[in-house]
């Protein structure tokens, strides 16, 4: 260890009361920043793996040009044809970075139990596609609550004798008159009807066995949400296409750049089709919205926080420095220059700045720990049901916070010893004494 | 220059202004130091000797004159040149000792060393190991400063001021804060290390009692050489 780390050690714990008011500054300073970026992360996870998987709108939505605004109006123009699906899934079959494909087919309806109809919002998706999105690691690790479990049935086991089986909202099921656990229910009970238009505009009516519930995770939707087989919307609506093909990527996937790529090759195909990401508000509103008011309110307290851990610094820096002139002046005396004196001020606020940062990250660890434990549960706006309080301070994260932590620290102990070290010598000699 | 000649002031000004007051402090001042030369600076509190010490240390600029060090005219250096200057060549002794708190004897002595890269570890070790035997400090060499007595913390600043080997050692007030019987033997140490060393010492004291043994007295009175 070289003799300024010695100095600037030693200084440190020869002050310790302003060391420890400093460094608890900065603890809790970067403690507050890890976990308000645990909890952003948790958020941003939450919501991503809830948009793409639950909410199946896939990493990328491939929809025929247009037909992100067309479709509901005019879905026989912007539906996606058997022979489209085909086409695409052959292209996108040569991108390695997708995982999977599903195509689905969304429309509007009613829900009948004979005596009481209900409008919904059908969704139509492989019964073996989403048994693959409900057991995907993603799911498990953000969104585990807004899937049944594994062990309990859901529109995935909808296949052989259960195809024709449909899976509404708990709300929903209420408002046609059906109480959940819709499987425990009576044939006679199951037996509903869908009713809507066809993509042609004929009016037509399918029958189906109300079985499985499922949620959305979305307040608005959950009054409305119904989940069917592909097959049986397909036959409702008398297509044999989908509204949209979802893209799963392999979770470390570049989403824009794998985007782009299939936006050419299908370009080049000669596809009258057209790709959107999931975080595009055309299709992810809510998943773009909430993260919006999120970011704003964590810049607004990063600036608190960074502001906060800033003064104290410069506080602290030039009452140490005020007490040291003498010091200063005797450094300065036998040889070291300014920029010398300077740096050795700034080592002790660089050492001070790393020990508080490792301890505020072995803390926020220990506090996000803590809380999660605890399974605090709480109500956000705009989501279907409560969820638990989670918080989940990523290390690289929380090592990106650091940098401008000890960059502000370095700025500002720099700053303040330099102005002050710049005083003439014998200024500082005679001050002292 | 003159042959031998280490330290020439030549109608060296100082000023200082305290507010609307002005309070000359050395008006027009003439000095030569040789090689090796024991010299004493003494006056009252006020004359101006401090002053010339700061001067010729490069830790205060005159308002006019010239300072010529080792050849060197060092009147207009910058400061970085200043601050080498004064870590290669002058040694500091500073009346309320000045060492360092949080360092040891050992650390104290070694400071000067290690803002110079080209001296190695082992020589730097060699030269505060040397430096405290001259001050007879060897057995307290990690003691903190706040352990030593007055007199052993002026030794140790005694061996900073040495340990760079410097053409020049100035000495402001060094035995103002001591009892007698310590000043003495603190000025006989600076003699004995001119004597053996051939150390050039230029030292600035109000205490005649004290340099009764000193080959160079100068006396100096409201910022001019009287004798």
């Amino acid at each position: 260890m070289t003799l300024f780390s010695k100095m600037a050690l030693r200084n440190l714990w020869k002050n310790k009361r302003r060391s420890f008011s400093t460094g608890i500054a900065i603890i809790a300073g970067f403690t507050g920043l890890c976990l308000l970026g645990g909890y952003i992360i948790y958020v941003e996870h939450f919501m991503r793996v809830s948009s793409v998987y639950v909410n199946h709108t896939g990493h990328i939505a491939i929809y025929k040009k247009g037909g992100v605004d067309g479709f509901y109006n005019n879905p026989r123009k912007y539906h996606l044809s058997a022979n489209d699906i085909q086409k695409v899934r052959e292209i996108v079959a040569q991108e390695p970075a997708v995982e999977f494909t599903t195509p689905i087919l969304q429309g509007m309806g009613l829900l009948s139990n004979g005596n009481k109809s209900v409008p919904v919002v059908a969704f139509g998706i492989n019964p073996a596609d989403e048994k693959r999105i409900q057991s995907h690691p993603q799911v498990a690790t953000w969104t585990h609550e807004l899937v049944p479990p594994a062990n309990e049935p859901s529109i995935k086991d909808a296949e052989g004798a259960l195809a024709e089986t449909i899976s509404v909202t708990k709300q929903l099921g209420t408002l046609v008159g059906r109480k959940a656990p819709f499987d425990k229910l009576s044939a006679n009970e199951r037996d509903v009807q869908l009713a809507a238009r066809t993509f042609e505009g004929d009016l037509n009516a399918v029958n189906a066995n109300l079985g499985f519930k499922h949620t959305t995770g979305m307040m608005m939707a959950e009054d409305t949400s119904l989940v069917a087989p592909l097959s049986v919307l397909q036959n409702l609506y008398a297509t044999d296409g989908a509204t949209y093909l979802a893209v799963y990527l392999n979770p470390e996937a570049n989403v824009s750049g794998t985007m782009k790529r299939l936006q050419e090759k299908i370009d080049a195909a000669g596809l009258d089709l057209q790709t959107i990401p999931f975080n595009d508000d055309a299709i992810g509103l809510f998943y773009v919205g909430t993260l919006g008011f999120l970011y704003i309110m964590a810049g607004f307290f990063i600036f608190l926080i960074f502001s906060a851990v800033a003064l104290s610094i410069v506080n602290s820096m030039t009452i140490g420095i005020l007490e040291r002139v003498r010091e200063i002046g005797t450094l300065r005396a036998i040889g070291f220059t300014n920029a010398q004196t300077a740096w050795l001020f700034t080592l002790e606020s660089l050492f001070l700045t790393a020990i508080s940062l490792c301890v505020g990250y072995v803390l926020a660890q220990a506090m996000a720990g803590t809380v999660n434990s605890m399974n605090i549960r709480f109500d956000p706006p705009g989501i279907a049901g409560d969820m638990q309080f989670v918080m989940k301070p990523d290390t690289w994260f929380c090592a990106l916070l650091a940098i401008p932590i000890m960059i502000i620290c370095l700025i500002c102990a720099y700053i303040v010893s330099k102005k002050l070290v710049n005083k003439p010598i014998i200024q500082l000699l005679q001050q002292a004494n | 220059m003159q042959a031998n000649e280490i330290l020439a002031l030549k109608n060296v000004v100082k000023t200082y202004h305290l507010g609307e007051t002005t309070v000359p402090a050395l008006r027009g001042l003439n000095l030569s130091v040789k090689k090796g030369e024991f010299t004493a600076l003494i006056g009252k509190s006020g004359s101006g000797k401090s002053t010339l010490l700061n001067l010729v240390g490069c830790i205060d600029s005159p308002d006019a004159g010239q300072i010529v060090f080792d050849g060197q005219d060092i009147t207009h250096l910058d400061e970085i040149q200043k601050s080498s200057l004064r870590n290669h060549k002058i040694g500091f002794i500073f009346q309320s000792f000045n060492l360092i708190p949080v360092l040891s004897v050992y650390e104290n002595i070694e400071l000067p060393l290690v803002i110079q890269p080209e001296i190695s570890a082992e020589e730097r070790k060699n030269r505060v190991l040397s430096a405290l035997k001259d001050v007879e400090l060897e057995q307290f060499a990690h003691y903190p400063p706040d352990k030593l007595s007055g007199g052993q913390r002026q030794r140790v600043a005694i061996a900073r001021a040495l340990v760079t080997h410097p053409t020049l050692v100035l000495a402001d007030e060094p035995t103002a804060n001591l009892d007698s019987k310590t000043s003495h033997k603190i000025i006989d140490l600076l003699l004995d290390l001119n004597q053996k060393k051939h150390i050039t010492f230029l030292f600035c004291s109000h205490d005649e009692k004290l340099i009764d043994r000193v080959g160079r007295i100068i006396r100096i009175q409201d910022g001019v050489i009287t004798e």
